[in-house]
């Protein structure tokens, strides 16, 4: 249960950002060794300590050169008392303190968890995710063969799943120990298991798609578009889960992180496609007509519509 | 097995017989005699044939080594197409040069060339005593040939062979010429036991199995650069694309004028060997492991038209493939059909300067009452204005366990003989029912 809120207001920026402390005592100030570590000259290494004392809030200015204020000019020297909610100036930075029993809804969502959050911290539920992903997976794999393999086979693919799955969990747990001093592996571990899931789903609703409306261009745009933006979801959840940024920082870190990646992907995809891809770009999606069969058009018809194909205007200004 | 033994060996005893009694007739013939006629021929025909280089420009080194002989007292020199073909794609950076065995050497320029039957005339510009006279193929199948050239540039040489007949059944005609071509002998005269030339040497598939080129095309040929008023200017792409779009469009109009045979695969017709190049082959698949039967029959024309070192055209092929499951769930037996669709096509001279890429059109086609998922592929030949290569792959997508997948390759045809025939091919597959 978190004890001190602190919304932190840099002069420079308009984002405010958040920091949620379990102790009853936060230092701030300039210095590596203070809980809220501000990057403002005019705030001393160790300059304001935050102390809750049931329901009331103290801050002691430490001795600091420029000081600290109450709104509107009243410096504090060296202690004053707060009520939740109320504002402190440091240098060029405001900080506004809440208590967990504020009265005000809106400030209680900055730490109250949403319940599905909750649900998703829970291990058996986690654990129940990890089991649907693995399930799901062999599944996906026992589609793909065409004899009776041993089970012991199938499970190759599903372990390295698994695999997956706990080495994400890990990295995220590790980040939040570093940064939050919280772990939240199983928030993790369900986060990367409904990614997995939502994309395996997705990408069967691609292919079923792009099959009916013949396109492979549908299904490479919406594979891309698709995947890319639940690659982000996934970054921003985990990273609500092991650090601190602020939304918009958490937003802009994660699109970036997976442009590049998606770009990095596509230009390898694309450079290394001229040595290994002899065959014509064609369609190459088969689906049985579980949700019936379209019906074909006429020959006839079919190969009139085949006369753009034999336009190639590109070539035509290369050609000497 | 013992019947047919029984006649054998009465055929070798006569042969032994008829070894002995030669022996006793004429005490000085020994093995070594049937080489004294080839060495007649070697020593009649030395001086007519040649070493044809193409010479890189930028290095002065000869890349490619044919062989050529005069055909003419103007000084008319013979190979193949193949031999010649960098200099004809790019005149700017090659030459042609011959060389004698004595080391006469001096340059050629191109007059005429033959793309469907891998030929080339040259001249050297001045007169000469030393040529071959032109024969023709129509001997009898057994009879002894010899053909001259150069093999890796090792040095004039001869060889023996029999001659088994023109392949009236295959696409381009050729002589089947029982001997060993090798490498660099391409372009040199196949003659008669007369020092006629009854051949061209042009390719070999190993084990004594080689081919010759009927003299029939060269005289063609020979006439045609006889007629020219002047010689043409450099325009070799267009007479290659004239010669391969007449050849293929000619072939392709018989073949949509004739009747096509059929083959059963599953409960449908399906077209078979459908001109009589074309060939066609079938296996089957039933593993008792697998969940799936497949049965498969494909089809092509076997022969093809050399273009560059990469580049073969003018060629058909076509495959189906009849999946039936052994009681696998529809999902699997799809993914499975993926695999074969995906493989449809491979290709292995994907050359950027020779052809653009690919441009494909996927749709649902209604085929013999069924539907179908197909999917045409098309590429230019860069070079070529008018030559395209279309690749048809399709499959039926209406039924949960049991599915009929085809593929046509069509290369170097133009648009309009080339969708008339990938229509008819669509056409021709019927349903038994």
């Amino acid at each position: 249960m978190p004890k001190i809120i602190v919304e932190i207001t840099p002069d420079s920026k308009s984002v405010r950002e958040y920091k949620v402390f379990d102790s009853e005592e936060v230092c701030v100030g300039r210095g590596f060794d203070c809980d809220v570590i501000l990057q403002d000259v005019y705030v001393a290494a160790r300059h304001l300590l935050i102390t809750r004392t049931g329901d009331s809030i103290k801050v002691k200015d430490l001795g600091s050169e420029n000081g600290t204020f109450l709104p509107p000019a009243e410096r504090v020297n060296p202690e004053a008392t707060l009520l939740s909610g109320d504002e402190v100036t440091l240098g060029k930075t405001r900080l506004r303190i809440y208590l967990d029993s504020h009265p005000v809804p809106a400030a209680r969502i900055l730490y109250e968890r949403h319940k599905f959050l909750k649900l998703a911290g829970k291990p058996l539920v986690a654990w129940g995710w990890v089991g649907v992903m693995m399930g799901f997976t062999l599944l996906e794999v026992y589609c793909h063969t065409t004899k009776n393999e041993d089970f012991i086979k199938l499970l190759s693919t599903p372990i390295v799943v698994f695999c997956t799955i706990l080495l994400w969990g890990g990295f995220w747990a590790f980040i939040g120990r570093l940064l939050r001093h919280k772990v939240y592996f199983y928030e993790h571990l369900s986060v990367c298991c409904a990614w997995l899931f939502s994309s395996a789903v997705l990408e069967n609703i691609i292919d079923y798609m792009s099959f009916y409306a013949n396109s492979k261009l549908l299904n490479t745009i919406c594979a891309y578009i698709l995947n890319s933006g639940l690659f982000i979801i996934t970054l921003f959840a985990s990273l609500t889960f092991s650090t601190n940024m602020s939304r918009a920082k958490k937003i802009t870190f994660a699109s970036i992180f997976t442009f590049v990646l998606v770009a990095s992907f596509a230009g390898l995809k694309l450079s290394a496609s001229k040595y290994y891809t002899w065959a014509p770009p064609y369609d190459t999606i088969l689906k049985p007509p579980v949700l019936g069969s379209r019906n074909g058009r006429p020959i006839e018809e079919f190969i009139e519509n085949t006369d753009p194909l034999f336009i190639f205007k590109e070539e035509e200004k290369t050609v000497k | 097995m013992m019947n047919s033994s029984r006649p054998a060996s009465g055929r070798n005893l006569l042969c032994c017989f008829v070894l002995v009694l030669s022996l006793a007739l004429f005490p000085g013939n020994d093995a070594g005699a049937i080489t004294d006629e080839g060495a007649d021929i070697f020593e009649q025909s030395k001086k007519s044939v040649f070493q044809i280089r193409v010479i890189d420009l930028a290095s002065d080194e000869k890349s490619t080594t044919g062989s050529g002989f005069y055909i003419s007292p103007q000084g008319h020199m013979i190979t193949n197409y193949h031999v010649v073909s960098e200099y004809v794609m790019k005149p700017d950076r090659y030459s042609i040069k011959f060389i004698n065995e004595d080391g006469t050497s001096g340059d050629l320029s191109l007059l005429g060339i033959d793309v469907i039957h891998d030929l080339a005339i040259l001249t050297t510009g001045q007169e000469t005593d030393f040529f071959l006279r032109l024969g023709n193929s129509q001997i009898f199948k057994g009879e002894r040939i010899f053909s001259m050239g150069n093999p890796h540039d090792l040095g004039m040489s001869i060889i023996e062979g029999t001659f088994n007949g023109l392949m009236e059944k295959s696409m381009y005609r050729k002589i089947l010429f029982s001997a060993s071509l090798n490498p660099g002998m391409s372009g040199g005269p196949a003659l008669n036991r007369n020092g006629e030339v009854v051949g061209i040497n042009v390719s070999t598939m190993g084990n004594d199995v080689s081919f010759l080129v009927p003299v029939e095309f060269l005289t063609a040929l020979y006439h045609d650069v006889k007629a020219q008023v002047a010689s043409p200017v450099a325009e070799w792409e267009s007479i290659i694309e004239k010669q391969l779009l007449s050849q293929q469009d000619q072939f392709i109009a018989d073949l949509l004028a004739s009747e096509w045979e059929h083959l059963t695969l599953g409960d449908m017709f399906i077209p078979g060997e459908i001109a009589v190049p074309i060939k066609c082959w079938g296996n089957s698949m039933d593993k008792e492991k697998e969940l799936m039967v497949k049965v498969r029959t494909s089809c092509s024309s076997e022969d093809s038209v050399y273009l560059n070192h990469e580049v073969y055209t003018a060629y058909y092929s076509f495959w189906f493939l009849h999946h039936t499951s052994k009681g696998m769930n529809t999902f699997r037996f799809y993914n499975h059909l993926v695999d074969d669709y995906v493989g449809a096509f491979s290709y292995y001279d994907e050359d950027d300067e020779f052809f653009t890429k690919f441009q494909c059109r996927n749709d649902f086609v209604k085929i013999a009452g069924r539907n179908w998922k197909a999917a045409l592929c098309v590429r230019k030949y860069k070079k070529f204005q008018q030559l395209f290569d279309l690749n048809l792959v399709m499959s039926t997508v209406d039924e949960f366990d049991n599915g009929l997948m085809g593929a046509f390759v069509v290369r170097g045809v133009g648009k309009k003989a080339g969708q008339a025939l990938i229509r008819r091919f669509m056409e021709e597959i019927q349903c038994q029912k």
